[in-house]
């Protein structure tokens, strides 16, 4: 049923409700206003389906396989935004579960991410898509059995429909499971689905399917480019010990990682010990490449130092204390940074005791937050999101690998800002380039940054970074939580 | 992998277009900044614009210098090789 939108262009929607038992359908129908049209589907091969949207009159369609239901008023909310958002082709909504008073709780979703949709179907169950697109592209693939809606969502993301996100609850399904998750039998569609996917935008591969939507699939390094892993440092030990973080970072690098095509730039003061000094020559040999700092303390102007005396086509931003723990941390750093506009990527640090602290930068109502903080190590995170890679909106730089050459054509790291939010300046001056950031939390590493370091923050660093950036530091896009 | 180093020179004017960049880029998130909360009047702009001209000058006299463009070509044949992907 075709509906007149303000502006005199129809809106509607036909519902193929697939799989579903009489009673479910019934729920559904009861939900849904006189803008759609319900029709349904026995058995919920991929063919029929497409059979029954060929066969809508209606702008849009929407294939519903779990049960549940709308939410009162979410089609005239999804009218408004299609009359706002005409260019719309895929829509995709937030969804709600019934807490056990009644109200309703949100599960909210990120914006459109490519990168994330290989490792997680987070669209959900409620996706509408216009009835030409929904042909032009071919419909449901055939042989995905019980992942067609996966399939058919990469397959979008890999050509030009405009995909795009409604954040506000539309949908409720009649039991709460995990986001994306199509059950076991699904297992094998899923599979075939990211292995072509993967073949299809650059190559990879599937590692695990997850029984809980969450899967682990993995860009591949192209080639094998010299990474020039820069580090700033003191080179002095621990007050009144024998111990020097630098030195345990460097042989954990050195005796842990499985990439082989690296150098050190430790960009060192000249107070350094000798001892430590000797004893990272020992450790990394000819990889090794020191460069002395003279100056007064800058993290960004000791960082620039380094890159500008590296000789990589990749960069890696790392600080003097931390330890690796995933042989595989460059390689998927690597492969993220080697993406096409990828401009950063960044990993998962933890501290000592087994909290995260970083899973992503979040810049959310006008504030800078380390996503996961202090959690267990292992907490799934909303929507699993510290178990997948995705798109961020920034990383710290404790650890950060990019492109030489974005590097050099965002005018590096900020010696205005000599030691704190440079690395969130960094970020967002590589996102308003247009290039992306990238989080993987395959990639795990140490930080023993002290949870209670002295984190003052001069206020000049406020007024330099803030003074900049103010207007982009609500930015709930790809993480729209607050922690 | 010391061999083909850029020099110190090279280094440091290097050093100084990474600044006179990360300057320009930093008024223009300004001027973005300013425009999104403060409705600024035409001479405020004209003032950051006026800055941010005389940064993009001072950025390509220094991209002008014979030093800066032999430290270019010292590691011009990394950045030949192509991020993109099929």
């Amino acid at each position: 049923m075709a509906v007149t939108h303000t502006d005199g262009t129809p809106f509607g929607v036909t519902f193929i409700l697939s799989g579903l038992t009489a009673s479910d359908v019934e729920a559904f129908r009861s939900s849904v206003s006189t803008d759609a049209d319900v029709v349904t589907v026995a058995d919920g091969d991929a063919d029929a389906l497409n059979h029954a949207a060929a066969a809508a009159s209606t702008p849009f369609v929407s294939v519903v396989s779990r049960p549940g239901t709308l939410v009162d008023g979410a089609l005239d909310t999804i009218r408004t935004f299609v009359e706002e958002h005409p260019d719309t082709e895929v829509l995709y909504t937030d969804e709600a579960v019934v807490l056990p008073d009644g109200t309703l709780d949100p599960v909210l979703k990120p914006a459109p991410a490519a990168e994330r949709l290989r490792n997680q179907y987070f669209w959900g169950d409620l996706v509408l898509v216009r009835r030409e697109t929904f042909e032009r592209l071919g419909g449901f693939g055939i042989g995905y059995v019980g992942a067609h809606a996966y399939e058919f969502a990469l397959r979008a993301t890999r050509g030009d429909a405009v995909i795009a996100h409604l954040a506000a609850a539309a949908f409720v399904p009649a039991a709460q499971g995990a986001l994306g998750d199509f059950g076991v039998e699904a297992a094998d569609g899923v599979r075939r689905a990211l292995e072509e996917h993967l073949a299809a935008t650059g190559g990879g591969s599937v590692l695990n399917i997850g029984t809980d939507g969450v899967h682990h699939t993995a860009r591949a390094v192209q080639g094998e480019p010299l990474v020039s892993i820069v580090i700033p440092t003191r080179g002095q030990y621990l007050p009144g010990s024998d111990r020097s973080y630098l030195v345990d970072a460097i042989e954990s690098i050195v005796e842990r990682s499985t990439y082989e095509r690296y150098e050190f730039v430790v960009v060192i003061d000249d107070v350094a010990d000798a001892g430590v000094v000797e004893r990272i020559t020992e450790i990394a040999g000819s990889r090794l490449h020191l460069v002395p700092w003279t100056e007064s303390f800058n993290f960004s102007g000791k960082i620039n130092l380094g890159v500008l005396s590296s000789i990589g086509e990749y960069v890696l931003i790392l600080n003097d204390d931390v330890s690796v723990i995933t042989p595989n941390w460059m390689e998927d750093l690597l492969a993220l940074a080697q993406l096409p506009n990828a401009g950063m990527s960044g990993c998962m640090l933890y501290y000592e005791d087994d909290t995260i602290q970083h899973a992503g930068h979040h810049y959310w109502r006008g504030d800078t937050i380390h996503v996961g903080m202090q959690l267990p190590r292992g907490t799934a995170g909303p929507t699993d999101g510290y178990r997948v890679e995705r798109e961020v909106v920034g990383i710290t730089a404790a650890c950060a690998m990019m492109p030489r050459s974005v590097y050099l054509e965002v005018g590096g790291m900020t010696t205005l800002l000599p030691g704190a939010f440079n690395d969130v300046d960094l970020c967002l001056k590589v996102l308003e380039q247009g290039y992306g950031i990238l989080w993987t939390p395959h990639a795990e590493l140490y930080h023993y940054e002290s949870k209670t370091r002295d984190a003052r923050v001069r206020h000049y660093e406020v007024q330099t970074a803030w003074g900049r950036w103010e207007h982009k530091m609500h930015q709930p896009g790809f993480w729209p939580y607050p922690v | 992998m010391s061999a083909d180093r850029p020099t110190p020179e090279q280094i440091a004017a290097e050093r100084r277009v990474l600044e006179l960049i990360d300057r320009i880029l930093g008024l223009e998130a300004e001027l973005a900044r300013v425009s999104v909360y403060n409705n600024p009047g035409r001479e405020q702009f004209e003032a950051l614009e006026r800055e941010n001209a005389g940064l993009r000058q001072q950025l390509d006299a220094v991209r002008g210098t014979r030093t800066w463009k032999a430290g270019r070509a010292v590691l011009a044949p990394l950045r030949v090789v192509s991020r993109n992907r099929a």
